[in-house]
């Protein structure tokens, strides 16, 4: 049997893709290999039942350094990321490893599985929740969407749908209104919790959108996890996209991505003194401040596809009382917040307002005993 | 392609609230916790300073609308009011265009409130991170290690490669 340490030291969502290629070696060849990791993020290989400890130092035991080739020539062959790790290790080992699942492979204890979700524990009540991501890290800003425009999706679905914004400290996460704001509080670990949990994720192309598929579903819940990826035009959708997700792209739109994605990193140079703020690294057509491919996504287009879900009956929406219980914990929601409320969230305000009033005028000029007018939700 | 900077962008500088007339100083929030002070990059100052000036103003102007409400039933009170409302409308609208001006470059200003004042700003900088290090600049340290060699594992005549550095005080044993 032959003992493999394979090692990988990027980013979570790269991470999340080498557990793929791990389960694929083991199903594809069993009982042929024993496998160690060595990587920058040991939580989401908790649990895994493919790994068995290895030293390096022991006469025979193999070390691979992982990589994935293959992005760059996703472009022209129409293959996913979830092939890149599996490639590199074919060519190592002489092997035929195919993907045996289309998602990454965590895997939480029966106790994590068992145990109310982190936000239930916040909470004191089980509430459906999405994940919500409108940031990123700074090596590709290009990947980010404006503030604004997450903000108004939350906004769509207020008193609907309750999001739970996550993302890790030291990274670019601007804060969201009346969402529950987790932001640099969650270990990895707790994002793999907090995922499980999810109804759904809200995410640009990053780690959230791999765990997203890669994160099982609780037994009893539907086999996949929505998941709306505002992703533009810098990455092909085939080699990004997961099935059950709705991944919202420009490629083929625009000039700068018309055969798969731009691949470029920033959208403006941010001046930290990385080579990506070189002109090679820039995105070519910015407009206000987002490169144009994100500008074409609309708030309403991300709407949209959270409401494909719904029509689809995948999502459970909060009624009035649940909405109610999460407002102690949702960001925003404080009376010394309000001044500092963004101006679309303060314009909602008012627009709410003038509803109740509107409405508790009618019902009282228009007194019937089984009639009564009521808000029309959109 | 927009190749500007943060620092570079057409906006004036903004004025430091502090040397105009009539400051108030209770009513200036600090940056990150403290008051705001020159840091590694001189570009990120006029921005903490733009953000600054912008929540002094909401909360002169927050202030003032407090002011007009300690006495409603007053003659002339709505329009007061009104005027109040008007003008903090106008302040976090200047705040938001700033938001919006600098969140390509991943700034973030975000304002710690206590009773309705926006008391401290937490900033989040794409150049810099929370040490005020360039983001991308290589972290390099350097440490003393003194360990003794055992007797037999010593070899003599064996120098180290290259030049010690100045202010090595450091005799290496093997190098007896």
């Amino acid at each position: 049997m032959r003992r493999l340490i394979l090692s990988n030291y990027q980013a979570p969502g790269d991470i999340v893709m080498l557990t793929a290629a791990v389960r694929d070696l083991h199903r594809c060849y069993p009982g042929q290999f024993l496998t160690d990791v060595r990587s920058s993020c040991p939580e989401l290989w908790e649990n895994n039942p493919w790994l068995t400890l290895l030293d390096p130092s022991e006469p025979g035991v193999e070390s691979i350094h992982c990589k994935y080739p293959l992005i760059h020539r996703s472009q022209r062959s129409g293959v996913h990321f979830i092939h890149g790790f599996i490639e590199h290790l074919n060519e190592q080992l002489c092997l035929r490893i195919r993907p045996t699942a289309f998602q990454g492979d965590i895997h939480l204890s029966d106790a994590e599985q068992k145990a109310p979700s982190p936000i239930a524990k916040l909470m004191g009540a089980n509430l459906p929740y999405w994940l919500i991501v409108a940031g990123g890290k700074f090596d590709f800003t290009i990947k980010w969407w404006n503030f604004r425009r997450w903000q108004s999706v939350v906004d769509h679905f207020r008193g609907r749908l309750l999001f739970v914004q996550v993302g890790k400290g030291g990274d670019y996460h601007p804060p969201l209104q009346n969402v529950i704001d987790l932001r640099g509080q969650t270990s990895l670990r707790d994002v793999v919790k907090l995922t499980y949990h999810a109804q759904g994720v809200l995410c640009p192309v990053t780690f959230h959108m791999h765990m997203a598929a890669a994160v099982p579903c609780p037994s009893g819940a539907a086999g996949s996890r929505p998941c709306v990826v505002v992703a533009g035009g810098r990455e092909s959708p085939h080699w990004e996209a997961y099935p059950a997700h709705q991944f919202v792209h420009t490629v083929g739109a625009l000039p700068c991505c018309e055969n798969g994605g731009c691949w470029r990193a920033r959208t403006v140079p941010i001046g930290d003194r990385d080579s990506k703020d070189g002109p090679e690294h820039l995105c070519v057509d910015v407009v206000r401040g987002l490169p144009r491919c994100m500008e074409m996504i609309s708030p309403e287009q991300v709407v949209a596809r959270i409401e494909y879900y719904l029509a689809g009956g995948k999502l459970a929406l909060l009624n009035q009382e649940q909405w109610t219980a999460a407002s102690p914990f949702r960001s925003g929601c404080q009376p010394e917040d309000r001044m500092a409320a963004p101006a679309s969230r303060r314009r909602n305000e008012a627009g709410v307002r003038a509803e109740q009033i509107f409405l508790s005028a009618i019902n009282q000029q228009k007194p019937s005993k089984n009639r009564k007018v009521l808000p029309c939700l959109r | 392609m927009n190749s500007m900077t943060p620092g570079e962008t057409s906006t004036p500088k903004a004025a430091d609230p502090r040397q105009l007339p009539g400051f108030v100083a209770s009513l200036f929030p600090l940056a990150n916790g403290a008051p705001p002070s020159p840091s590694a990059d001189l570009r990120n100052d006029e921005v903490v300073m733009a953000f600054l000036a912008a929540y002094y103003e909401i909360n002169v102007r927050w202030t003032a609308l407090r002011a007009v409400r300690g006495r409603e039933g007053e003659l002339g009170f709505l329009q007061e009011e009104r005027a109040a409302l008007q003008a903090i409308e106008a302040a976090l609208r200047q705040r938001d265009e700033l938001e919006d001006r600098y969140a390509p470059y991943g700034i973030i200003a975000e304002p710690v409130m206590e009773d309705g004042l926006a008391r401290d700003i937490q900033f989040t900088f794409g150049s810099v991170n929370v040490a005020g290090r360039f983001r991308a600049e290589p972290v390099v340290s350097s440490a003393t290690l003194s360990f003794q060699i055992p007797e037999k594992d010593r070899r003599s005549g064996v120098k180290p490669p290259g030049p010690l550095p100045a202010n090595a005080v450091t005799i290496f044993p093997c190098a007896d």
